[in-house]
């Protein structure tokens, strides 16, 4: 991981765009291996995907904060096992695989042909916070499913198209 | 030197002292200002400027860094205070943490507090339902606890008091057994609801859904402008503070009002030891407090004492008030101070699905939900257990996506999301009967930061507790699927005492003091300059969420002392 590299994570501190150096994450040089699967589990589109939204930070950022330590082992164990995998298929780390092999590693995965459970527990974490990061970032609430923070209405009649 | 502390005493001696700033402890001070009593105001906690410190209040969903979740070191730092459904990223500010003020569980109980100017009125549920008749009749016609020694008649005008102040939505239903007040327009129900409200009505008569009537600006008054409140905009992240003052709080209604009059004192960081009593004079003079910054303990004076403190502390401070003539605790001369405790029984709760009315959803959002009021012994005894349970009732759609899959596929479905059928959901609200051995009392050894005994908790629920939370389940299931609702899941939630946050009694009011401890104005039978008036004066608990009552009896009381005052009579 380069020292002193600085990401912008919009996501965590909207508002304040406040800048949080990547060693504040203890497992910060995960970040590229997680940001690979996340763009997979939701990629750039004609709308951005996952990576450009910092989904990456957060879902480390989950695992730090959120998870027992034997946990925390399990995903890192399982982020091992990904590159194991992607090596025994296409002969390299994950990070180094085209899209299109990145993305016929995660359908192996999701269909959980005799994988370790590492790394399908691994997955599970990735995918789940994925969703829950994108989803409730500030670009998906103010630019696509819009939330209303004051609706100051209730219409429990209200018709469906 | 004896000039100085003469001068210094004439500055800590007040008409009136409040011990506590929360739900009743504003309306003592609301009264007693207008009343043109010279109050102080002591609250443990910090202050809590309404607006300003409200750090959250504004925040979106992407400005958490945890999205709410509270973080695993906090969780295990707090294994009670986890359990409490409010306690998030966005509101664990207002909670008591567990190694703040420890306690002993001599019966598992969780305590929730929140220690700050206005205490848990920031954290309320804002469901506000009159008692009527038939639950301060409960006692008597039941053979439990002891008469109290009021009536709807001594209360309602008090209700409408509070009510019109406060500011309540609701509608005016008609029913005995919930009697209306003076609401504003009421939050509807939707279409699955009002539904439900139907059928219940062809097919199980006396059952009623309402829109529960709740603490929020639905469309204010002048008084509400006056108090520098508005609209309620259904933002529903209510337990933050709102800055618009939509829901009623002390901090945004009732202490900023109390201090507009000029003749409040608010103090904050300041711990009540005990309330002092003058052998002599037979009766209190004042209050010792601990000043939590300074450590060092002052004496305040006043001619009459209001303990609003919060039901557990409450009891906890008239416990810790010994004297010569009270060595038991103020008041205590029955030995049943700190005895019969109760609470709420929220330990079941039940879903379904509905696949009717697929041509409505809901738009936009309310702060609050539909209401069944107690229908289980309300006009007769009828079933194997005593009183009975009110219940939460609501229904919504939500929208679903497939994420069995990943990649663009998955990135649609997230983004255009379908409506799934409506989710009917209820949870009970049951009537626990006071018993002398749910108590609290000091523990002899152990003290708390401050110097004061640790309060020792022994509460639980009984026979009659689960007799009632299995009749909920079954009424529900048969009601349920009579009106065609599917996937009917019952759940019983294994949940210790505490954790409805409506602990009360232990100085319970009554007619006789040889049985209770207050009388019909909630002053100490035998120091009637001291009233109580949150949740420990509470004879029985009845099923309505109990803040609005104590709001109620806290004005009447207030009134009366004031009365009394000027007749020279305390």
């Amino acid at each position: 991981m380069a020292g002193g590299a600085v990401v912008v994570p919009r996501f965590l501190v909207a508002g304040e765009i406040r800048s949080i150096p990547l060693e504040t994450l203890k497992f910060g040089d995960k970040v590229p291996i997680v940001a690979a699967v996340a763009e997979i589990i939701i990629p750039k589109t004609d709308i951005p995907g996952a990576k450009d939204l910092g989904v990456q930070l957060f879902v480390l950022k989950m695992v730090e904060d959120c998870y027992e330590e034997e946990v925390q082992h399990t995903f890192l164990k399982g982020l091992e096992q990904l590159d194991l995998l992607s090596n025994q298929r296409f002969g390299k780390d994950f990070i180094k695989c085209s899209a299109k092999n990145q993305a016929s590693i995660v359908q192996n995965i999701e269909e959980a042909s005799e994988l370790p459970n590492e790394l399908l527990d691994c997955y599970a974490i990735m995918k789940r916070r994925t969703i829950q990061g994108y989803m409730t970032s500030e670009y998906v609430l103010t630019k696509q499913l819009v939330y209303e923070v004051a609706p100051g209405r209730y219409n429990g009649y209200h018709r469906v198209n | 030197m004896a000039n100085l502390n003469i001068e210094s005493a004439k500055q800590r001696t007040f008409d009136a002292i409040v011990i506590g700033s929360g739900i009743s402890g504003g309306w003592a001070a609301k009264e007693l200002t207008e009343g043109g009593l010279n109050t102080l105001v002591l609250e443990r906690g910090r202050d809590v400027k309404h607006g300003v410190d409200y750090p959250t209040a504004s925040k979106n969903a992407w400005e958490f860094e945890h999205r709410g979740e509270i973080p695993l070191t906090i969780q295990k730092e707090n294994p009670i205070l986890i359990r409490a459904n409010a306690f998030s990223e966005g509101t664990a500010h207002f909670f008591v943490k567990d190694n703040e003020h420890p306690y002993i569980q001599e019966k598992e109980f969780d305590w929730i507090r929140g220690y700050q100017v206005g205490g848990r009125s920031l954290l309320w549920a804002r469901q506000t339902q009159r008692w009527s008749d038939f639950d301060f009749e409960g006692p008597d016609r039941d053979g439990f606890a002891v008469d109290w020694p009021i009536r709807y008649k001594d209360i309602a005008h008090w209700y409408s008091h509070v009510e019109k102040f406060a500011g309540i939505a609701g509608n005016k239903d008609g029913l005995a057994e919930l009697p209306d007040g003076e609401f504003l327009p009421a939050f509807p129900l939707n279409a699955v609801e009002d539904y439900f409200a139907q059928q219940l009505k062809d097919k199980f008569p006396g059952r009623h859904v309402i829109s529960g009537r709740c603490a929020h600006l639905s469309q204010p008054n002048p008084v509400h402008y006056e108090q520098g409140r508005g609209r309620c905009l259904s933002r529903t992240i209510c337990n933050r503070g709102c800055p618009l003052g939509g829901y009623y709080s002390s901090n945004s209604s009732t202490l900023p009002w109390a201090e507009r009059t000029g003749r409040m004192t608010l103090r904050p960081f300041s711990v009540v030891h005990s309330i002092i009593y003058d052998d002599a004079k037979g009766k209190a003079t004042g209050v010792r407090v601990v000043d939590t910054e300074s450590k060092e303990l002052v004496e305040f004076y006043a001619k009459i004492v209001f303990v609003n403190a919060g039901s557990l502390n409450t009891n906890l401070i008239l416990l810790n008030s010994v004297s010569d003539r009270f060595p038991q605790g103020l008041g205590n001369d029955n030995g049943l101070l700190g005895k019969y405790i109760a609470f709420h029984n929220y330990s079941a709760s039940i879903s379904a699905e509905y696949e009717g009315l697929m041509e409505y959803t809901t738009d936009g959002r309310r702060p609050t939900g539909g209401y069944i009021p107690r229908f289980r012994n309300v006009f007769k005894q009828e079933t194997d257990f005593l009183r009975g349970y009110a219940c939460g009732f609501s229904a919504s759609r939500r929208t679903l996506s497939d994420t069995d899959q990943f990649g663009a596929g998955l990135k649609n479905e997230l983004l255009n999301p379908h409506l799934g059928t409506w989710r009917v959901g209820s949870h009970m609200m049951g009537e626990t009967i006071p018993k002398e051995h749910n108590q609290v009392a000091l523990d002899a050894n152990r003290t708390d930061a401050w110097g004061i005994p640790l309060l020792k908790i022994a509460v639980e629920y009984d026979d009659n507790d689960e007799r009632m939370r299995n009749d909920y389940l079954a009424q529900f299931e048969e009601m349920f699927a009579a009106a065609g609702f599917i996937n009917i899941r019952p759940q019983k939630r294994e949940m210790a005492p505490g954790l409805d946050i409506h602990e009360m009694g232990g100085v319970r009011m009554g007619r006789d003091p040889k049985t209770s401890l207050l009388n019909a104005w909630n002053q100490i039978h035998s120091c009637k300059n001291v009233f109580v008036t949150d949740g420990a004066c509470m004879t029985s608990t009845s099923t309505q969420n109990p803040s609005l009552t104590y709001m109620a009896i806290t004005a009447r009381a207030a009134n009366f002392a004031v009365e009394e005052l000027k007749k020279q009579n305390l």
